[in-house]
């Protein structure tokens, strides 16, 4: 049952996507990895370097293009090992397209992972100014924005507390909210939302979610979680095996996503 | 100890009150705001859990100095003149560029929670890391002013020629940051290899002893070539103990070397940053 806030797709202002500026695109985009095996020591390194067997290819992607417009919410699903994080770190410049592929990315971006993604060592109050800053803000404007950010993340208990002390939520929440209030053009956000916050939080960044194709935050979402793509998602990517299966609205990507869960 | 101490960290918050105000005088600009951000979070982070904090930043230069200084002096008879101070400039330059370059080392690891999660010039990261090890240095280089006004040594003009040869020491600091950066990418062992190197280095650089590039012995010359470091504090001594103008020959040979080490480390970097977030 949805709640009174929560906020479908539909309700959102009509677009035109197509007269929408691009603000990430892919050109025949593949990554390979290149894997050494070999034992932790040097006689095991050694052999591994000069022995053919050792090494190894892995096509994480196969010829990727694609556009995603300004404001879009656009989904990546698929199984795991299916490319979906790499994909991301490509579009955010982590990682680096085989030659001959091209990545084009316009915005300063924010990665929202379950990981750190803070320096643990500082407080709370001391990884907003940090982060703030290098998205772009000044001094003044993180300093007139640092107690919403708290607030948002409802740490203002935690000012002061070191972040190697917070929990997993505490942490993607107060990310989550620079990143809002720090107003990142591009929020990358990996397996993100899996279990992040209470109610009150998660009805305050679907409402975040709804202004963004106003404001023209594009937010490019990784997830197993169905109903948060259905509900949000104005076009969802389907990966398998590296390979892009299906591109479209989520009504007709997710029907060939359970297709290929019970392959 | 009490009152030592708390001087010591009057004196700290004064540096930094000061390099805070020349910045906010300066016209906004998010970038040197950034930039000295990292620097302050980065040198605060160093200090922080220890009893004594800021205070190591004093106590580790002075503690080495007279370590070095009753070696020097009791065991093994120096005759330098006023060689308290020719051997505590020497080792605070010396401790800023194996400090930073040993911070450089890692760099892409330590930071990589900002450099894969937020949208940043990479050098940024370098800029910040030196400005962090140059509070360590105003630090140290107020207690070597402090220090020679004790030792009576006359303030010559030539001490305006001081700020030239610190912008020359910084260049070459965040070339060998950069350079170091990128071989650790490729060759981990480089952290043990370069601990042996810079040891070796320390005794190569005119630290403790005064290495003449006009010597007749030409290995004592060639030695005064090898790294910017050594003609740096050589020319640095000159001009703030000695009152003498520095080295031309030196001082421009040390500037050309340290840009070219800069940009090919840049070059280098930019050639291999792709690589470096995906195999650290």
């Amino acid at each position: 049952m949805k709640s009174k806030t929560e906020v479908h797709k539909d309700q959102v202002p009509a677009v035109n996507w197509k007269e929408r500026e691009t603000v990430i695109k892919l050109e025949n985009v593949s990554k390979t990895f290149s894997i050494i095996d070999g034992a932790p020591t040097m006689a095991g390194q050694l052999s591994a370097f000069f022995s053919k067997k050792s090494h190894r290819k892995i096509e994480a992607l196969k010829n990727i293009n694609l556009e995603i417009k300004k404001g879009e919410f656009f989904g990546i699903i698929g199984h795991n090992g299916s490319g979906k994080s790499t994909l991301l770190r490509l579009m955010a410049g982590t990682y680096q397209p085989n030659p001959g592929g091209k990545v084009y990315r316009k915005g300063n971006f924010m990665r929202l992972s379950l990981g750190i993604g803070f320096d643990t060592e500082l407080t709370a109050h001391e990884n907003i100014f940090l982060n703030a800053s290098i998205l772009g803000l000044s001094m003044k404007q993180i300093r007139e924005r640092h107690d919403l950010i708290l607030h948002m993340a409802g740490l203002e208990e935690y000012k002061h507390t070191k972040v190697k002390f917070f929990s997993t939520g505490m942490i993607s929440r107060l990310k989550f909210a620079i990143a809002v209030h720090a107003e990142a053009e591009i929020f990358f956000m990996d397996e993100f939302f899996g279990g992040v916050g209470d109610l009150q939080f998660k009805q305050l960044s679907e409402s975040i979610f709804k202004e963004s194709i106003v404001k023209g935050r594009t937010i490019i979402h990784v997830s197993h979680t169905l109903p948060t793509i259905r509900e949000h998602c104005q076009r969802v990517l389907l990966l398998h095996r590296g390979e892009m299966v299906a591109l479209g609205t989520p009504d007709e990507v997710i029907p060939q996503y359970r297709k290929l869960m019970k392959q | 100890m009490g009152s030592i101490g708390t001087v010591l960290i009057e004196l700290a918050n004064m540096i930094k009150s000061q390099i805070s105000n020349i910045l906010t005088k300066l016209p906004e600009n998010n970038r040197l705001e950034r930039i000295w951000l990292l620097a302050k979070m980065d040198f605060k982070r160093r200090y922080y859990g220890s009893f004594l904090g800021l205070i190591w930043a004093f106590i580790n230069p002075l503690g080495r100095f007279f370590i070095y200084y009753f070696v020097f002096t009791y065991l093994i008879g120096s005759k330098t003149p006023n060689f308290a101070l020719f051997l505590f400039l020497g080792l605070i330059f010396w401790i800023y560029f194996s400090e930073s370059a040993f911070r450089g080392l890692n760099i892409i690891q330590t930071r990589s929670f900002i450099l894969e999660n937020i949208q940043i010039n990479k050098i940024d990261i370098y800029f910040a890391s030196l400005l962090s090890s140059t509070i360590g240095f105003a630090f140290n280089f107020t207690v070597y002013f402090v220090a020679s006004i004790f030792f009576g040594v006359d303030i010559n003009f030539t001490v305006v020629l001081f700020p030239l040869l610190f912008i020359n020491m910084a260049i070459f600091i965040l070339g060998t940051m950069i350079m170091l950066s990128v071989i650790h990418i490729f060759i981990r062992d480089i952290i043990h290899i370069w601990n042996l190197f810079v040891l070796m280095l320390m005794w190569f650089s005119g630290v403790f002893f005064q290495i003449d590039n006009n010597s007749a012995d030409w290995k004592e010359a060639a030695l005064a070539y090898l790294t910017p470091v050594c003609g740096i504090i050589k020319n640095t001594r000159a001009v703030l103990i000695y009152g003498e103008g520095f080295d031309l020959n030196l001082f421009i040979y040390d500037y050309v070397y340290a840009l070219i080490f800069f940009f090919i480390a840049l070059y280098f970097l930019n050639r291999s940053y792709g690589m470096a977030l995906e195999k650290q």
